[in-house]
């Protein structure tokens, strides 16, 4: 049993992490106050070619391994959330199906472009009566000739008021439930196809969420992203691991920038004549922090390190979200306690990393869905 | 043209450093790093790499297994080769006995122009690449801010930092220049780089330790700096009671007023 990253993780680690640092993190609260996409942020990091993390070289990619990839996740977020959600989209969700499915065409049209940071991506699950129950999904592909229109609203979408294509989720057979699942590209500028109201979030600003409107949207059959009509939630499958994986892995980035912070915090603010990191009562919030921080390292990359060994990682993956998740959800709160007041101003970043951290309550399932799901596993299907 | 870079690797800013009993040696968390004057160095050969055909950058580092993780550092940048010229598993080396041994291996080595930082962050000694200089009897300039190839006349100019002033010299080359924050911003490397640095294997050279000069040099032990006071946050509700408050703690406590 080795737990040590090979020396090339490292590196590759610290790569990122440099990259973060200097370009990412010196723009995070601004980022965060403006709410608007950092579109010079994005041109020049994109020009540093991560967008392309997880495709092969011959795209532009570095056919990372998936502990690598959740690397990349972690200190692209420890910079910014905001920032971090919308590379993601097009590093993965975005640009997933394309990649497994699109024509020549189609990757040379969107999927190259996204991974150069030309075109930015995005995938539409969510309406306003499905979210976690993807059967409920009321927008319809309906066959039209050679193609398929598309009619629907979705809601909840990264990127999507800025994207230059969707992803989109829509049932061919209404009523159906799962089994009339499945996958469409649609590309701006096709009729009917238009960005819907903004959503104002809590936190994770910077990235443009919002609604898409599809219209009577025409598309041609190579749009349909998957070889077999009906299989849209077995495709899902294949990437759903990974998801929430990487939000677990996100989840370790907010962690430790937000305990990065509280610990120079504890270090430097004195009280009664001392640092206050003196004190038991904070050492032993930094000491549980650090030791709950290591625990969902060490689940996020197991899990991820099954998926590079082929092996099943369907609980590991959802334990190592919904762990990583909580445990940030609890670190972000210590910190704030650590600021005092200053925790509760604008003006520090505990308040933002307190807001950001709700954010990964939802997406990759929300912790009720997979407690559920994790329950149903292990106890059987009763 | 052949430009070397000479690269060390040293412990990230925030590794930590533990004193052993006695000051008898440094406990160093194995967080290592391209030295900061190193990699402007790497930046500028690369610069011009960039503006000049026919232009080969080599890195080329002295140390144990982990002097690797500069010379990826240095790759991911831009660099054509990396040579290791592998050293002992020993923390520290002498500034003397480096620049032989790396002035041994560029003296196989074609090479119009070596580049190096003008210390390293760890020991500070800033000694390597003047000694180098000295043992391949070629000129030294730097600390540099600012390098011209003059390639038709063979040779090079260099503004030096001399603290309050600048020095514009000129010198024939072969020639050996430190390179001084300023010189060229390290850039960030790009994907296809950070691969090159991952999947990197280094051409090795045994280092050539025979007939090292000796200078007498001997680490005699490690000392604990003293340890700086505590920060104080100066509370107020505005500018003027803060300020007060400033006024109280320099003449109170702090006794300086």
């Amino acid at each position: 049993m080795d737990f040590r990253l090979s020396p090339e993780q490292e590196f590759f680690q610290r790569a990122v992490a440099e990259a973060v640092d200097r370009m990412v993190t010196p723009l995070a609260q601004e980022i965060d106050e403006k709410d608007q996409f950092p579109w010079e942020l994005w041109r020049e990091f994109a020009a540093l070619g991560y967008l392309g993390i997880r495709y092969p070289e011959e795209l532009g990619g570095m056919n990372a391994d998936k502990v690598s990839c959740m690397l990349f996740y972690e200190e692209l977020t420890r910079g910014s959330v905001g920032f971090a959600q919308s590379v993601i989209m097009n590093a993965l969700m975005g640009t997933h199906f394309l990649y497994r499915f699109g024509s020549q065409s189609i990757r040379e049209r969107c999927l190259i472009p996204a991974i150069q940071g030309q075109k930015i991506a995005t995938i539409c699950f969510t309406e306003d009566q499905s979210g976690s129950d993807l059967a409920a999904t009321r927008t319809t592909a309906t066959r039209a000739g050679q193609g398929w229109v598309i009619q629907g609203t979705k809601m909840w979408i990264t990127n999507g008021p800025l994207c230059d294509f969707a992803t989109v989720l829509a049932t061919t057979q209404p009523g159906s439930g799962m089994k009339g699942l499945n996958f469409f590209l649609v590309e701006k500028g096709t009729p009917g196809f238009s960005p819907g109201q903004v959503i104002h979030k809590l936190g994770c600003r910077g990235t443009v969420t919002g609604e898409l409107v599809f219209d009577k949207v025409s598309i041609p059959e190579e749009n349909l992203l998957g070889g077999e009509l009906g299989k849209g939630m077995v495709y899902l499958g294949e990437i759903l691991n990974e998801v929430r994986a990487m939000t677990g892995a996100m989840a370790l980035g907010i962690s430790r920038a937000a305990f990065d912070e509280g610990l120079q915090y504890a270090r430097k603010r004195v009280a009664f004549g001392n640092p206050i990191g003196a004190y038991q009562l904070i050492r032993a919030k930094i000491a549980e922090m650090a030791t709950e921080i290591q625990a969902a390292r060490l689940m996020v990359h197991y899990a991820a390190w099954r998926m590079d060994q082929g092996l099943d990682c369907r609980n590991e993956a959802a334990m190592a979200k919904m762990f990583a998740t909580e445990v940030c959800l609890k670190v972000v709160d210590e910190v704030t306690r650590i600021y005092g007041a200053n925790g509760f101003a604008q003006e520090y970043s505990p308040q933002r990393f307190f807001r950001d951290a709700r954010f990964l309550l939802y997406g990759g399932g929300t912790h009720e869905i997979l407690k559920d799901f994790l329950g149903r596993q292990i106890v059987g299907k009763a | 043209m052949d430009i070397f870079v000479l690269v060390k690797t040293v412990p990230e800013a925030e590794a930590r450093m533990e004193l052993l009993a006695q000051g008898s040696g440094l406990r160093v968390e194995e967080k290592w790093e391209l030295n900061f004057f190193d990699a402007v160095a790497v930046e500028q050969a690369i610069r011009m790499k960039e503006t000049m055909p026919g232009v080969t950058v080599t890195a080329l580092s002295y140390g144990p297994r982990s002097a690797l993780e500069g010379l990826r550092k240095a790759v991911a940048m831009g660099t054509d080769r990396a040579i290791h010229l592998e050293g002992p598993e020993l923390p520290w080396a002498e500034p003397m006995e480096v620049a032989w041994i790396l002035s041994q291996a560029l003296r196989k080595e074609q090479h119009d122009l070596i580049l190096c930082g003008r210390k390293a962050t760890d020991d500070e000694a800033g000694q390597v690449g003047p000694m180098v200089a000295g043992f391949l009897g070629v000129p030294y300039l730097g600390p540099a801010l600012s390098l011209e190839l003059e390639k038709s006349q063979g040779a090079i100019q260099v503004v030096r930092d001399l603290g309050g002033a600048r020095e514009r010299v000129r010198c024939p080359l072969p020639a050996v220049v430190s390179a001084q924050k300023g010189l060229a911003e390290p850039r960030v490397p790009t994907i296809q780089g950070v691969m090159k640095g991952m999947r990197l294997q280094p051409e090795k050279m045994s280092p050539e330790a025979q007939k090292i000069p000796g200078s007498g040099w001997s680490l005699r032990g490690f000392l604990q700096p003293p340890g700086r006071p505590p920060v104080c946050l100066v509370e107020g509700q505005d500018a003027v009671s803060k300020a007060r408050e400033l006024l109280r703690l320099l003449r109170e406590e702090a006794k300086v007023l």
